[in-house]
């Protein structure tokens, strides 16, 4: 089974989401509340969690930092297009968010009441998009998995969501697929040039990242495409405003999973392909995707405090979160984009908590407005001290998760880009701010609205689906060396590659403009030919 | 404290509404109001659709015979 992990991974869902529809015991007959269904899927993504881990977990060299578990088999062999798979310390904590939060997902989806099959099976099918994006190690096959993501977002919005779902859901895919169009010109040309170069067509992300060169100009503008459709997914300041909408119309296990894991994939995609492909491009725009990082950030931040909608309130603050996570990687250096994929775990950790608990109160009272809240500390102490537990995480108090991540990030990036670094640091101030002030005014007080006070605490399942998170809030702000010492060598060996291969860039860029100098003094007849 | 949240607010309203999603949405009704505009060749009148075959073949033979 090890030389085949990574496809048992990948498509163990799908299989679930057709099962699910093969089967007779979950048809409408036979299970009318989907409760039937639940369950399978629950087992479904617990096994795939259980899976990962024990595999991962135990199998996987903390040492080797290339790719590991890799599957090579050729797909379209006519175009160069393998079915390439491979997992290295970059990737294995997001397969394992992946994984890990899909349980609690299933969970979470008591408070979907119709077609609960069709809902489940969506689910299924993106945590099979998902796990791919992650694993594909050839640039065709990440794009099929990056596009395929979409479709069942799509869905999931656009029929269990809120009041403004369809403008959401539509504002969602087609700001993302414009992004990924671009990128999709910028992948062909990348191919096309290194057919032109070395005569072999092929997608496979090594054979394109060692043996292809671009010029700097080449560079700007495949990274510039690169960019925005990753930019477009993180999301990164312009081109945020996709995210309140898509998170607060979604229902909450929907949101759940696009703020805990959907938006990484963009980063991810950076780190994995632009950066890579593209290094000088990449140091150009540093800077610039910096300023927007810490622009998003402030920006983020201040927005979030103006709402009157929890959601939306929670969704800003991933806009504002994600920003500490691009201003770790752009800072590119090993402590602060180590910090950064960190951080990135952690954020789908407390803001996946987070979504779910607004979905907690919007299951008992359908409102989400914060001026119906107020002085639910005393009716519901369990819920209260969840809510506190996962706000402090937010803010990154020490002791907490978030706490481990941007600490590296912020000591990073100083390095790099102090004042810019010193910017960000305002924003966690204004991130304690808003938070602080969310929980204030929902919890402490008076209960002033009469619902509030028959409001019913958490039960045992939303229990349930707090409870991990919980553990791993602390777990990894107390003890984070496992999960640091997993992801830091491939950090920084892959730091080092890209750094190669930027200086090697530039060495033939200067190589073949010195000697097409040189050319140009010799006399025309020698030069030009006849 | 005030002007902070003011500023919060108009940055909500006014820049991420107002500008970004402006320009989002304007880019939408873009797309819409082009439809409009091309709808009205949609008569479903096939007289109609013949009389602009006939002009198109007009148009397409006159060029040739310039060119």
């Amino acid at each position: 089974m090890s030389e085949h992990l990574l496809s048992v991974l990948i498509f163990l869902p799908l299989l679930g989401a057709v099962l699910l529809y093969i089967l007779p015991f979950f048809s409408a007959k036979s299970d009318g509340h989907g409760d039937i269904a639940r369950w399978f899927a629950f087992g479904i993504t617990t096994l795939t969690f259980v899976i990962s881990l024990l595999k991962l977990l135990f199998e996987f060299d903390g040492t080797n930092v290339n790719p590991q578990f890799i599957e090579d088999i050729p797909w379209i062999a006519q175009y160069g297009i393998s079915y390439n798979l491979g997992v290295d310390g970059i990737s294995i904590y997001l397969v394992l968010l992946t994984t890990f939060l899909m349980p609690i997902i299933v969970l979470a989806s008591h408070s979907v009441h119709s077609r609960v099959r069709a809902y489940l099976a969506n689910m299924l099918v993106l945590e099979t998009a998902m796990l791919g994006t992650l694993l594909a190690l050839d640039v065709f096959l990440f794009y099929v998995f990056w596009e395929l993501m979409l479709a069942p977002m799509y869905f999931i919005i656009g029929i269990w969501g809120g009041r403004r779902k369809i403008y959401a859901t539509l504002k969602f895919v087609l700001y993302t697929v414009v992004g990924s169009l671009l990128m999709l010109v910028a992948i062909i040309y990348v191919v096309w040039q290194h057919q032109q170069q070395t005569g072999e067509l092929t997608f496979l992300l090594s054979s394109l990242v060692s043996n292809t060169t671009f010029t700097m100009t080449e560079e700007l503008w495949l990274f510039a495409a690169f960019a925005l459709a990753f930019g477009i997914k993180v999301p990164i300041f312009p081109f945020h405003t996709w995210l309140p909408d898509a998170h607060v119309e979604a229902p909450t296990g929907g949101s759940v999973v696009l703020a805990g894991v959907l938006l990484k994939m963009g980063l991810y995609g950076f780190i994995r392909f632009a950066y890579p492909l593209f290094p000088r491009g990449a140091e150009e725009f540093a800077p610039y995707l910096a300023a927007l990082a810490v622009i998003g950030i402030i920006y983020g931040a201040l927005v979030a405090w103006a709402q009157e909608d929890i959601k939306k309130l929670v969704a800003y603050s991933s806009v504002s979160h994600l920003g500490y996570c691009v201003l770790g990687f752009v800072a590119f250096n090993t402590i602060s984009a180590t910090g950064s994929i960190v951080q990135m775990i952690n954020h789908g950790i407390s803001t996946g908590a987070l979504f779910l608990l607004v979905g907690v109160l919007y299951d008992r009272r359908h409102t989400r407005a914060i001026s119906e809240y107020g002085g639910l500390a005393s009716q519901v102490p369990v819920f209260a001290f969840l809510f506190l537990v996962f706000t402090l995480s937010s803010i990154a108090l020490p002791l907490t998760n978030g706490f481990v991540g941007e600490f590296l990030i912020l000591l990073g990036s100083f390095e790099r880009f102090p004042l810019l670094t010193l910017a960000a640091l305002s924003g966690v101030i204004l991130g304690a701010v808003y938070m602080l002030t969310l929980y204030m005014r929902t919890m402490f007080g008076e209960i002033d609205v009469e619902k509030n006070g028959k409001l019913k605490d958490v039960n045992a399942i939303e229990l349930a689906a707090f409870a991990p998170l919980f553990v791993v809030v602390f777990w990894i702000g107390i003890y984070p060396k496992p999960l640091i010492d997993a992801i830091e060598p491939t950090v920084a060996s892959y730091i080092e590659q890209v750094d190669q291969r930027s200086q090697r860039l530039l060495a033939l860029e200067e190589q073949a403009l010195s000697s097409r100098i040189a050319l140009s003094y010799l006399p025309s007849s020698a030069a030009g030919g006849q | 404290m005030r002007p902070l949240e003011g500023l919060a607010r108009f940055l909500w309203k006014g820049v991420d509404q107002g500008v970004i999603d402006g320009t989002v949405n304007g880019t939408a009704s873009f797309v819409d109001v082009n439809g409009e505009i091309a709808r009205v060749t949609q008569t479903g009148q096939i007289r109609h659709y013949a009389f602009f075959m006939f002009l198109a073949t007009v148009f397409i033979i006159a060029f040739y015979m310039v060119i």
